[in-house]
């Protein structure tokens, strides 16, 4: 009779876990993204490794942040020699833009990332999941807790694909912990932290609420779009980008729908509180949740039955057996830039400096029936409709409609799309003639210099490299 | 027009440009900006105005925030006005 076995996954503290996952240099350790800019686990679980010596390992988070700039002490030590993330922002990208690291960082989109994962180029040798609550065995969930962030989608494909696997969690509660977003059988360690992440800063960033007027203006063109687009129908399906008025579109959207008697079936991806708020008056039937981008989502995640966590895999991999945004009809997208092509960078600003994050944007504008792109025409001085991108993410095949506050452009591939909203009134101007409106108010900038190393490469959905990042010179 | 004492226009608001100048006998002109692929623009630009307000002294100071055309021409004709210790531009010549 073995009296252990039944704690035999509790480890003391993070190095007594990682000392039993048998980490060794040169290794693949992965994270999930889920704490947003509120994470502390990446920066606590980076500090404890580079105290135990440990070099030349590989970093794979499904996301990195501005929060996340006390990674180039350990790139600059060493410890870090190579990245694949879906985004980097502040400090560690500019760091990066300038060169920092030898090898080139993996940017994925949400999907390509699994797709990576399964093909066997991203061999994950230890997952750290940070999971708010879990019991002894390492049922894991993020539903309750100081801090919650709802769905775990990304840390899902973690689990499953780890050779080795360590819950990361704040409370310990009796066996069996349920809903189990992190199963017991995926599980090999569990250990308690004092804090996974900050409350405050966990729901915030990019998801906020705007009060913008430019903003709203554009949402609202956006709104009018969709509702004469001829994808506005009952049963229809929704998935809204991260920023200002792409999350606002949800509020223009609300009141049409209640006028034509309209429900939508499900609403996809990052899940807000916005969506929240048309699913609990009836309107969005089921919200199919990746990742719950504040803590009204991660609430409505353990409370409503029809609110749904899916895994990365279900939500946007090409080459899984089913994801979710191939079901999709409307997708609204944000971007820092588009070119006349419709091509869009929502990855390096317009100084070629990294500042963004590719997500779920290629994955959501290829499945979706109609892709609408938002974006202000300038921001400041800043064209955000140039004549190229000057670095690519998504491609302008997948891009159907571009929604400014000075105008609105359909994709010449889609005359469907065009006619229907011409039909209705909806007023188009020429993409050409949109981006020469931007260059009158803004001018022509100036080129931006690189030097011939790559700092970046940007990996399509499908894993191919779709372009390059290259270091600014200064 | 000449810069008789030390004047600025403008505030380092995003889209906005702040102008500083400092008399002194010789001219001088540096230009920063946030939005760097257009600091050679806004420079440009700065040295049209200035040349066109015949202003030849002060040490001038640009610092922009992505400021459009419109926008840099109103703060550098405040500042050399506020300078020159005059009330009025002379139109004719802009």
């Amino acid at each position: 009779m073995n009296t252990n076995k039944q704690d035999r996954k509790l480890r003391s503290d993070l190095k007594d876990a990682i000392l039993a996952s048998g980490l060794k240099d040169g290794d693949t350790i992965s994270f999930h993204h889920a704490f947003r800019n509120g994470d502390l686990l990446i920066n606590d679980v980076m500090a404890t490794i580079a105290a135990m010596g440990f070099k030349n390992l590989t970093l794979a988070s499904s996301s990195l942040t501005d929060c996340h700039a006390p990674l180039v002490e350990h790139i600059k030590a060493g410890v870090i020699s190579k990245i694949y993330t879906s985004g980097l922002r502040g400090h560690l990208a500019d760091e990066i833009s300038n060169g920092l690291m030898q090898n080139p960082v993996e940017i994925h989109s949400h999907g390509g990332r699994v797709h990576l994962i399964q093909s066997g180029e991203l061999n994950i040798d230890v997952a750290f999941l940070g999971a708010p609550i879990t019991d002894k065995f390492g049922n894991a969930n993020a539903i309750s807790g100081n801090a919650r962030c709802g769905s775990l989608g990304y840390a899902k494909v973690d689990a499953n694909y780890a050779k080795h696997t360590i819950i990361l969690a704040e409370k310990l509660v009796p066996y069996p912990n349920s809903p189990a977003s992190i199963a017991q059988d995926c599980v090999d360690s569990v250990v308690l932290v004092n804090q996974l992440g900050d409350p405050s800063k966990i729901g915030g960033g990019a998801t906020r609420m705007t009060t913008n007027p430019r903003e709203l203006l554009i949402a609202k063109k956006a709104a009018d779009v969709i509702e004469h687009s001829g994808y506005f129908y009952d049963g229809f399906s929704l998935q809204t980008g991260s920023g200002g008025a792409s999350l606002a579109v949800t509020r223009f959207l609300a009141p049409k729908m209640i006028k034509n008697n309209i429900t939508a079936a499900f609403g996809l991806g990052g899940i807000t509180a916005t969506m929240v708020d048309l699913h609990q008056q009836g309107l969005i039937k089921k919200l199919l949740d990746v990742q719950s981008f504040d803590a009204t989502a991660a609430d409505s995640l353990a409370r409503n039955e029809n609110h749904i966590e899916i895994s990365a895999n279900q939500y946007a991999n090409p080459t899984s057996k089913g994801a979710a945004v191939d079901q999709l009809d409307v997708v609204i997208l944000s971007a820092l830039e588009v070119d006349t092509e419709f091509n869009v960078n929502v990855i390096t600003g317009s100084d070629g400096v990294i500042r963004g994050a590719s997500g779920g944007h290629c994955d959501a504008a290829v499945g979706a029936k109609l892709t609408i792109v938002v974006a202000p025409l300038v921001r400041g001085r800043i064209p955000t409709l140039v004549p190229k991108v000057l670095n690519l993410v998504t491609r302008g095949d997948s891009i159907d409609v571009l929604v400014t506050d000075h105008g609105i452009a359909v994709n010449p591939a889609r005359q469907d799309i065009q006619q229907q909203l011409q039909q209705n009134g909806i007023e188009l101007m020429t993409i050409e003639a949109l981006q020469q409106r931007a260059q009158l108010i803004t001018g022509v900038p100036s080129a931006i210099q690189y030097t011939d190393k790559v700092v970046a490469n940007v990996r399509y959905r499908d894993g191919s490299v779709i372009d390059r990042i290259y270091q600014v010179a200064h | 027009m000449k810069i008789h004492q030390s004047a600025v226009a403008g505030t380092f608001e995003s889209s906005d440009l702040f102008v500083e100048v400092e008399p002194q006998p010789q001219f001088s002109l540096s230009v920063t900006s946030s939005a760097t692929q257009f600091r050679d623009a806004v420079e440009t630009q700065v040295r049209n105005i200035l040349t066109k307000l015949h202003i030849e002294n002060g040490q001038w100071r640009v610092t922009d925030s992505g400021a459009l055309d419109c926008i840099i021409a109103a703060r550098v004709e405040t500042a050399a006005l506020r300078g020159a210790e005059l009330s009025a531009l002379n139109w004719e010549e802009m």
